[in-house]
């Protein structure tokens, strides 16, 4: 039997069924609201919900691709009651400030005073839709980056966090940045203003009483919705960026590291030389290739000349010591007033060369007991020049036994 | 003739001596001041690269010096900030704010699987030595006289650098924007 469906049975559903539901949504929420059929099989299956009542109250629908559809109603709803919305690509944005632009046109345009009421209200749909839109969506995206920051919620593999911070930069902050900048001359911002004070001059201009209190509204409402604007803007930009920016910053970084630590566990060099810093020492003005020139320089221009090593030739010295003869001469050259003397001048003429070892062998005949000497104390000294010596010798008389002084 | 700033000696002796000028120093502000003629300057006498960073750091370099040191603290860094984030940290926000403490780092790269990579690169002095030279380049500051505790300066912010333009080199190469990291980096 067809039993029409009521608010309250809906209601009632959902208060019910709300865990169930809320799975849905969550799987779905990624994925357009579309689920495929096992599950949306899977999920209902496990969590009890009626197929019959999810499609009498038009809770789902099945699509000809048998995949499962969540109607916007709800999810709308759901992503109010939950907090969680889907993020929507920023060509939305743009559509509504098309929108709330054509609607304000309309609005201008319109010479019929009946119809301006319904373009009024229509219009002040328009910005809270916009700014319901923004506000989740900036929400969400907080919500999001906080959970990215701390890895929890979100996948912690490195390059699916990269990923993801590059993804919401790129495709929803930047654009959504853009659409509510004031300086630029399409932006929404600018838009409102213009409404603003068109709303303003015609709540105090307006002859009809009705009309000019629902342009007091506009004006509220476009006044409310460009200072909400202004705040999420601000809160985009203080710290949703700065906050994505540094996961993605942090994750370059890692991903840097990793590269590095992963060539030097291959034993190369990274992709990439880092700076040549200067080494910590105290350095000198020279050029830091001195040495290869110095050497250079050295080995062009200071050529030394050859040089030969003559054998060094013995001088020929065979004289030898004859006591016998050095005695000999030495008696018939009695008496001698300079004993040191004589040996050097008799020496002279047997040998050019005189070293000490040859006048040592002609003067110990001073010792000889064929002779007699006169040592004189206050004698002088005189300096003898050998080859290999010089000698400082007294004076010293030399005498036979026969010619003794008396 | 050029006029040289009364500065100019010590500034010579400590960008030449591998260290760096950070804001904070006096002489940061001479530099950005005549930051064209001592970019001429090193350039034409010791053949060296001025670099200027807005971040507040000033340093040198040179395409014919081979230096190892850079390459071992670069690596320290890298286990560093890998070990950081494997605790939730946020190794960024550490960098900029926290005191470290010695002792808490070396725990910290004690614990590591990268362990022997980093032993690798220290000498007989271990952590404390690697933080004394970069503490002298400037890189980082100790917080205390016992020089148990420190923190980085706006300097460690060109080795983050590096790593950046490392993976935009590798992207390069790779001529796709898929990053290929296995997951096993965290």
């Amino acid at each position: 039997m067809y039993k029409p469906t009521t608010p309250d049975d809906i209601l009632r559903f959902m208060s019910k069924n709300l865990q169930g539901l809320r799975l849905l949504f969550e799987a779905g929420r990624r994925q357009g609201y579309v689920l495929e059929q096992a599950v949306f099989e899977k999920i209902r299956l496990e969590n009890d919900l009626d197929l019959g009542d999810l499609l009498r109250f038009r809770f789902a629908k099945q699509q000809p691709t048998q995949d499962y559809k969540l109607r916007k109603h709800y999810t709308d709803f759901l992503e109010f009651i939950f907090e969680s919305a889907a993020l929507n690509l920023p060509d939305r944005f743009k559509f509504h400030a098309d929108s709330i632009r054509a609607q304000f046109n309309d609005l201008q345009q319109e010479l019929d005073t009946a119809k301006l009421p319904d373009h009024i209200t229509s219009l002040q749909n328009q910005l809270d839709d916009f700014l319901t839109e923004i506000d989740t969506q900036t929400r969400q995206l907080l919500r999001d980056t906080e959970a990215l920051k701390a890895s929890g919620e979100h996948e912690s593999s490195l390059q699916a966090r990269i990923a993801t911070a590059t993804r919401w930069l790129d495709s929803f902050i930047h654009p959504l940045t853009q659409v509510l900048q004031a300086n630029s001359p399409d932006a929404i911002i600018a838009q409102l203003h213009i409404i603003n004070a068109y709303a303003h001059k015609k709540s105090l201009f307006e002859p009809d009483p009705e009309l000019a209190r629902l342009f007091r509204h506009l004006y509220g409402e476009a006044l409310r919705v460009s200072e909400e604007l202004t705040r999420l803007s601000n809160q985009i930009v203080r710290e949703l960026m700065p906050m994505l920016e540094r996961i993605r910053r942090s994750s370059k970084i890692m991903a840097g590291f990793y590269h590095l630590l992963e060539a030097i566990r291959q034993n190369r060099e990274p992709d990439l030389p880092f700076y040549g810093l200067l080494n910590r020492r105290n350095r000198k003005v020279y050029s830091t290739d001195w040495k290869v020139r110095a050497e250079m320089l050295l080995d062009n221009f200071f050529i030394e000349p050859e040089r030969f090593l003559e054998d060094v030739v013995e001088a020929d010295d065979n004289w030898l010591p004859d006591t016998n003869h050095f005695k000999n001469s030495l008696k018939a050259s009695l008496p001698v007033d300079d004993f040191y003397g004589w040996c050097y001048n008799f020496l002279k003429t047997e040998t050019p060369i005189i070293t000490l070892h040859k006048f040592f062998s002609v003067s110990k005949l001073l010792l000889d007991t064929d002779f007699e000497a006169d040592f004189l104390e206050d004698t002088h000294r005189f300096d003898l020049e050998l080859e290999d010596a010089t000698l400082s010798l007294p004076t010293i008389k030399l005498y036979g036994h026969a010619q003794l002084p008396a | 003739m050029h006029n040289y700033p009364p500065e100019h000696r010590d500034i010579v002796n400590a960008l030449t001596n591998g260290q760096f000028i950070l804001y904070t120093q006096p002489h940061y502000a001479v530099v950005e001041k005549e930051e064209a003629f001592y970019r001429s300057f090193f350039k034409a006498t010791f053949g060296f690269d001025l670099h200027l960073r807005s971040e507040g750091y000033i340093f040198l370099s040179s395409d014919e010096v081979t230096e190892k040191d850079s390459r071992n603290f670069l690596i320290f860094l890298a286990v560093l900030c890998r070990e950081l984030s494997i605790n939730g940290q946020d190794f960024k926000e550490d960098f900029e704010l926290k005191k470290f403490q010695v002792e808490e780092i070396k725990n910290l790269l004690e614990k590591s699987s990268k362990k022997e990579l980093v032993e690798h690169i220290l000498t007989d002095g271990g952590i404390p030595k690697l933080l004394n030279e970069w503490q002298k380049r400037k890189v980082l500051e100790f917080t205390n006289t016992l020089q148990t505790q420190f923190k980085f300066t706006k300097a460690v912010n060109l080795f983050f650098e590096y790593a950046m333009e490392l993976v935009d080199t590798r992207l390069k190469e790779e001529g796709s924007e898929e990053v290929d990291i296995s997951s096993n980096i965290l």
